[in-house]
């Protein structure tokens, strides 16, 4: 292959083979040409690179090869996107839970929340009631009674609906704990049932028995004016 | 942004948020945990609000992609609000690259190598300015403060006021807020408090509402006992006095929103009493008044100070009735006023719009909304 043809080839990669058959035109008469030793030493050792580096792009070129079938491989792809939606589902399971588990916490303020302002409310309703109650009870003793006699009337009568309210209240409140109570432990709820019934008797003759000591202080009280 | 098609981006994650938010963030922090497992400890077991959180922050980032100098401040402040997580250097291209791989899977077909070039080099921007905010802020402040909680005074059934101590006194001005996280509690999860004393002391006093499903205020209003560990993120908030302005102030607080304003209030104490101030704080029913005595002793103690206690509910409150923004605006002229609001959203809301229609001028204006907790 002369320089010449080379040209030709000039869209071709070139190749150490292509170096190394070059030849190159004799200068004409006089000596004005580069020394034909250190030219072909030239060629040569530009061959020997070309070599190398082919060589090196080759490798390179298979290796990516490798690397893309690798990584446009169907069941890779597939195993990624699979763990993945794994991942998706486990995630979502615990968001659930834990969501379910802040809405009953939600639910259990909001109840108590709202039993609390009810509560609240019924008992301003009770101590307006017991109020009311009294001063029926006072305006209800007869004038010539005196002051005294219609305040007792007042406070006595204040103190039986007041403690009335507040026991039907209480007994509201514990049936409202032992309901809850028993949903959550038949067995401890029923014995424990049982044993308040047993209280609630022996309290009932108490009440009678203080019944009667306060009707002996108010009596002391209005011999004691006189 | 230079030879980054920010339309394209823009239009790029609208097509990709159309798969539904949610969906999209799930796909990328199951990306990332895959990838990089490590990271699943930095976060709560619940992700839902961290989702919320992403797709949020992100649509922000990329409407403003345009404006870059108007983000850097965000940017700054996410940077280094994230220290208190655990982010490090390394993390950052990770999460790059569980972005880019998210953005890539909703696309579909309509991806190619300029979105993925231009989301990588927005993506180095972004990530640049956050940590570059980080090591900034390490070199004078740590990650975040540990505490200790020393008492829990359970006001009423669902709010509590806490004293808190931390290790190290922690750098914020009156009316600021931080993230806590009850560290032996609940941890990972992270909700903003305000102190309602300014900074000196290593103590905060701290007022949490329960709020129904709230991880962190159910902890701390039922759950926080002496000595449970707490940590605090860095304070961040506007709500603060302005030192060059000697104009009077009108606070007007709803519920635990009252904290800042206690904040603001020994602040003005602090500084010499000066500007004459009036407190609006609101409720919904009586019982929710937790803070009566210290409100009526700040009242006797500062002739300067006026404060005012409005029941919106409840028909036994022999004082102002009605909602606390509507009682504020007919009680006076605040015209020249510097105003603070802070309470739920809702609340600040209106009582924001009820000041600007009977003359506030916005600018004047400083307000924080209290939300989920």
């Amino acid at each position: 292959m002369t320089a010449d043809t080379d040209k030709s080839h000039q869209a071709a990669r070139l190749t150490a083979e292509d170096l190394r058959r070059t030849t190159f035109p004799e200068t004409r008469g006089r000596s004005l040409g580069y020394d034909e030793q250190a030219v072909e030493a030239f060629v040569e050792r530009c061959a020997a690179s070309v070599e190398q580096l082919t060589a090196q792009v080759r490798e390179r070129e298979e290796e990516v090869e490798r690397l893309r079938r690798r990584v446009m491989e169907p069941d890779n792809q597939d195993r990624v996107l699979q763990a993945l939606s794994v991942l998706t589902k486990a995630q979502q399971t615990a968001d659930t839970t834990v969501a379910n588990a802040n809405a009953y916490s939600g639910r259990v303020m909001a109840d108590a929340r709202s039993f609390y302002d009810d509560a609240r409310s019924k008992a301003a309703e009770m101590a307006e009631e017991a109020h009311r109650q009294a001063e029926e009870a006072a305006d209800a003793v007869a004038a010539e009674h005196g002051e005294m006699e219609r305040q007792t009337a007042y406070l006595r009568t204040l103190r039986d609906v007041t403690r009335t309210q507040m026991e039907k209240f209480l007994a509201g409140l514990l049936d409202h704990v032992a309901e809850e109570y028993g949903r959550a432990y038949p067995e401890a709820a029923e014995a424990a049932a049982k044993q308040a019934a047993a209280g609630r008797v022996i309290r009932s003759d108490n009440n009678a028995t203080e019944d009667a000591g306060a009707r002996v202080d108010t009596g002391s009280r209005g011999g004691s004016r006189g | 942004m230079t030879g980054i098609d920010t339309d394209g981006l823009k239009r790029n994650f609208a097509a990709v948020a159309a798969h539904g938010g949610d969906d999209v963030a799930l796909f990328f922090y199951s990306h990332l945990f895959l990838h990089y497992p490590e990271t699943r400890d930095m976060f709560p077991p619940a992700m839902t609000r961290q989702r919320d959180r992403l797709i949020g922050a992100l649509g922000h980032i990329v409407s403003q992609v345009d404006q870059v100098a108007d983000l850097v401040p965000f940017l700054q402040d996410l940077g280094r609000d994230h220290r208190k997580f655990g982010a490090l250097r390394p993390h950052y291209p990770a999460v790059g690259e569980s972005l880019v791989a998210t953005l890539r899977h909703f696309s579909g077909d309509t991806w190619n190598s300029k979105l993925e070039s231009d989301w990588s080099a927005a993506y180095g921007i972004v990530a640049d300015a956050m940590m570059d905010a980080a090591e900034e802020a390490a070199k004078t402040e740590p990650p975040f403060w540990e505490a200790e909680v020393v008492d829990v005074d359970r006001r009423t059934f669902d709010i509590a006021v806490l004293r808190v101590r931390t290790a190290e006194p922690l750098p914020y001005v009156a009316g600021q807020s931080f993230a806590v996280e009850a560290t032996d509690l609940r941890p990972r999860e992270w909700r903003w408090y305000t102190p309602a004393n300014p900074p000196g002391d290593t103590e905060l006093e701290l007022h949490a509402r329960l709020v129904a499903g709230g991880p962190v205020s159910t902890t701390l209003v039922r759950s926080a006992g002496p000595g449970d560990r707490l940590r605090l993120g860095p304070p961040i908030g506007r709500l603060t006095l302005d030192a060059s302005s000697d104009r009077p102030l009108l606070l007007v607080a709803g519920g635990t929103g009252l904290a800042p304003m206690k904040a603001l209030v020994a602040q003005l104490a602090a500084d010499g009493g000066h500007r004459r101030t009036t407190l609006f704080f609101g409720v919904r029913t009586v019982r929710e008044v937790y803070d009566a005595d210290a409100l009526a002793a700040l009242d006797t103690a500062h002739d300067w100070l006026t404060v005012v206690t409005a029941v919106s509910e409840d028909t036994q409150w022999q004082g102002q009735r009605g909602l606390v923004g509507e009682v504020a605006v007919v009680a006076g002229d605040w015209s020249d006023h510097d105003a603070y609001v802070c309470g739920s959203p809702p609340m600040v809301e209106a009582t924001v719009k009820l000041l600007v229609d009977h003359g506030v001028p916005e600018e004047n204006i400083r307000y924080d909304e209290f939300g989920e907790s």
